[in-house]
């Protein structure tokens, strides 16, 4: 289950905290302290948890802009790796005489 | 340009916000209505207000849902992305390498032809240096004879006891150009080459004195086997101390087994060659002859 998913099932609700705080307020009784307490609490949760959420760091169009830039880099990452391995880079020019010095340049 | 605030800060500032309007709300709720202020927001207003913010995060987290599959995605990416890196670096660090190796073979390579060159530009015949390393070889100096084995005294340099017995123990010897002159006449002849034995042998090169040798050389019966000028060589090639009768000097050690076990006919010739020289009717004269002819023998024994 993604962590965002279950982050808006748990801790980011907060609405039945809020909720059983008026209440205690409305009957009047003993609980009210605690339930201001686990409401306090609750936030401190939301808040840990949001820090923790993956890929929120960035905006939206902020991710997909760099989500291009990294398919790009592998696409000329991948493209240069494939030449280097299969191409042939040096030309050999026809031997003279035996003579060494003649000998091929790099592509 | 603004840059947008990321998901992470929306959310923040929603929850901030919601935490704000749930205070406000608890405190008016708290308040007895007689205590509340007039210009106090109303609570149903602000009930309102939280829903719709708990709806603005609901919405916000579902963005962050649809970012975290697109996390994912780029985690992948950037996986790859650090692979193909790191085959970049291994096929730079190889090329590295067969660089340096192809600029060794190269340099190497160079310079065994610039050897070819000049070997080719510097030839030598290999008649030549056979001849040579026979000469050099002959006297047992290079290798052990054959018959040579462990505790055998014979030795490829001069022993204590024959330096002892040389010139060189008794002090200066004079340089002298008569054969009756005395002790030292033939000293400097002693470690001469012989002239070669057989007739079609080409000739050595002969020491300054070579010349002179022959001059003073008496005629003598020489061996049937042996051309005259071999036989005044010989000769004239024994140190004079040697010739007075020093009976005493033992044959150079590495020699006398060749006398005894290589000399066969040629040893026996070279014995009536000297036993017919009237000058020298020393042993040790009849060694250092043998050892002169060796060498000669050994190069006649080439052809």
């Amino acid at each position: 289950m993604a962590a965002a998913a279950a982050a808006s099932e748990n801790e980011l609700n907060i609405l039945p905290y809020v909720y059983e705080v008026m209440k205690s307020i409305e009957k009047d009784t003993n609980d009210v302290v605690q339930t201001m307490n686990e409401l306090k609490a609750q936030f401190q949760k939301a808040r840990e948890c949001i820090d923790h959420l993956p890929g929120t760091q960035h905006s939206q169009e902020e991710q997909l802009r760099l989500k291009s830039i990294l398919q790009q880099q592998l696409m000329i990452k991948t493209k240069l790796l494939v030449t280097y391995k299969s191409g042939h880079h040096f030309e050999i020019e026809p031997k003279k005489n035996g003579d060494i010095n003649g000998g091929g340049s790099f592509i | 340009m603004a840059t947008e605030a990321s998901t992470r800060q929306k959310l923040h500032s929603v929850i901030d916000d919601m935490e704000l309007i749930s205070k406000e709300l608890i405190e008016q709720l708290a308040m007895p209505k007689s205590q509340r202020r007039p210009d106090a927001p109303d609570t149903e207003e602000m009930m309102q207000l939280l829903i719709e913010k708990d709806t603005e995060l609901k919405e916000i987290l579902k963005i962050a849902e649809e970012q975290e599959k697109v996390q994912k995605v780029m985690d992948s990416l950037r996986a790859e992305v650090n692979k193909r890196d790191t085959e970049v670096r291994q096929l730079q660090r190889a090329l590295k390498e067969a660089e340096t190796i192809m600029a060794t073979a190269v340099y190497q390579a160079k310079q065994k032809l610039a050897a070819v060159r000049q070997a080719q530009a510097n030839k030598v015949s290999c008649e030549e240096l056979i001849k040579y390393a026979h000469r050099i070889s002959a006297s047992n100096a290079v290798a052990a004879p054959p018959t040579w084995g462990p505790g055998d005294p014979r030795r490829p340099y001069p022993t204590d006891l024959e330096m002892r017995h040389s010139f060189l123990s008794m002090g200066s010897v004079p340089e002298s150009s008569a054969s009756t002159s005395g002790p030292g006449g033939g000293g400097s002849r002693l470690y001469t080459q012989a002239q070669p034995s057989h007739p079609h042998h080409q000739p050595h090169p002969t020491t300054p004195s070579g010349q002179h040798h022959h001059s003073q050389i008496p005629s003598s019966s020489s061996h049937p086997h042996h051309p005259h000028h071999h036989q005044q060589h010989l000769q004239q090639q024994l140190p004079h101390h040697l010739s007075s009768g020093q009976a005493n000097h033992p044959p150079l050690s590495w020699q006398s087994s060749q006398e005894s076990l290589g000399g066969g006919s040629l040893g026996s010739s070279h014995h009536d060659i000297l036993s017919k020289g009237g000058n020298h009717g020393n042993k040790d004269e009849d060694d250092v002859e043998l050892m002169s002819s060796d060498s000669s023998s050994s190069s006649s024994s080439d052809e």
